[in-house]
């Protein structure tokens, strides 16, 4: 079938084609198919006219199209994307020109507020693993006894005690002193020597202090 | 409709619209409200969604009134702007019963006392029902407005063989359908 073909199904029947149409027609299809054809066609464009002049025309939604376009019609201007960024740009600017005039305008000079005390410099700081503290220790002397007689002042003895008494228990002392390995032992000295010794020379375990 | 708006053309309706004319919009309204919502009530297959649909076509032609490109045709232009609003639209299953309905309600309104041409009718109106969208879609764009197979072609977007093609089938299908051949 071609469109020759449909063209004449849908305007003729048979009996109003020519001779040359007919012979056409012939070709493809027979006069029946033909006929039935073009009955199909003519009834169905029937159908659909009477279909179409069936439906009466709606008033109500002529108003509702009439009212939603003038609605429409305040949003018809469309912008483009390149626009609206423009205006939006041009608005940022204008806004910060103005935020900028405005504040401009409204400064005022700092209040200065002078509040700090002493600012110390470091200008160097030493990192240092050890620290060493230094402790002052009392340092005990001791004092050998052979090496120097002591001096004794006669003024510290008694005063009931004589020239020759004193010269002697002086003797006797430094004796002892240089035997002072008996005295170590436990051995005892007479008593006179003692009280001498203990008067002039006081003792603490054992060691001489500020004896000189 | 007054003998005026007969014989201007759709396009020069159109213009005098986008001038600001409303009556001209009115005219080209009663000229096409009938046929497209005929035309989408068969694509949609249910008459209310169909007039919702033919509602947004009308309001898409109010707002794009000026865009018209005055070279084309204007049934062309709108039946395009109504085939993609029903493309939009399709829900193909739960339509087809409810078009069945309202078809036949049509059809009793129009009986005829003529019981072998009725009969033929009524089988016809069922073969055109039966067949599927995009055959459907070529016939009666073809049947209720007698555009040519460019036409249809730039108004569905399809190549003008494929407009052709689907007529012929059209035509075949609905002659060999089961009704018909009884009533032969």
């Amino acid at each position: 079938m071609d469109e020759k073909l449909l063209h004449l199904l849908e305007t003729k029947n048979f009996s109003q084609l020519t001779a040359d149409e007919k012979q056409f027609v012939l070709k493809q299809i027979t006069e029946q198919e033909y006929n039935e054809q073009h009955s199909i066609l003519s009834i169905s464009s029937e159908i659909i006219d009477e279909e179409i002049s069936a439906i009466p025309v709606d008033t109500q939604m002529f108003d509702n199209v009439i009212k939603a376009g003038k609605t429409n019609s305040i949003f018809e201007y469309k912008v483009s994307v390149i626009k609206v960024a423009a205006v939006f740009l041009v608005a940022m600017i204008s806004y910060h020109l103005v935020m900028a005039h405005i504040y401009s305008t409204n400064k005022q000079e700092p209040l200065i507020v002078h509040n700090t005390d002493t600012i110390y410099k470091v200008e160097k700081i030493y990192n240092t693993d050890t620290v060493y503290l230094t402790e002052y220790k009392t340092k005990i002397v001791k004092k050998d006894c052979n090496k120097s007689t002591p001096k004794i002042a006669q003024s510290n003895l008694k005063s009931n005690i004589s020239k020759e008494k004193f010269e002697y228990y002086k003797k006797k002392i430094a004796y002892d002193l240089q035997n002072n390995k008996a005295r170590r032992k436990g051995k005892s000295l007479s008593k006179q020597t003692n009280i001498f010794r203990d008067t002039l020379f006081p003792v603490e375990d054992n060691i001489f202090v500020g004896l000189e | 409709m007054n003998k005026k708006s007969i014989i201007i053309s759709d396009e020069e309706l159109l213009k005098q619209f986008c001038e600001g004319n409303t009556l001209a919009f009115e005219n080209l309204y009663s000229r096409y409200y009938a046929k497209l919502l005929y035309f989408i009530t068969q694509m949609l297959g249910d008459t209310e969604n169909a007039k919702d649909t033919l509602q947004e076509v009308f309001i898409k032609l109010i707002e794009n009134k000026c865009k018209f490109d005055f070279n084309r045709k204007f049934s062309v232009w709108i039946y395009s702007i109504a085939s993609n609003m029903c493309k939009n639209n399709f829900k193909h299953n739960a339509v087809v019963k409810k078009a069945e309905a309202e078809i036949l309600h049509t059809h009793s309104k129009t009986e005829e006392t003529n019981t072998t041409t009725n009969e033929k009718k009524t089988a016809i109106r069922n073969a055109i029902k039966n067949l599927d969208i995009k055959h459907k879609q070529v016939f009666i764009l073809r049947h209720s407005y007698s555009f040519s197979f460019k036409e249809i072609a730039n108004i569905l977007e399809i190549s003008e063989g494929t407009v052709k093609s689907r007529m012929f089938n059209c035509i075949k299908k609905i002659s060999e359908h089961k009704e018909i051949q009884e009533v032969k």
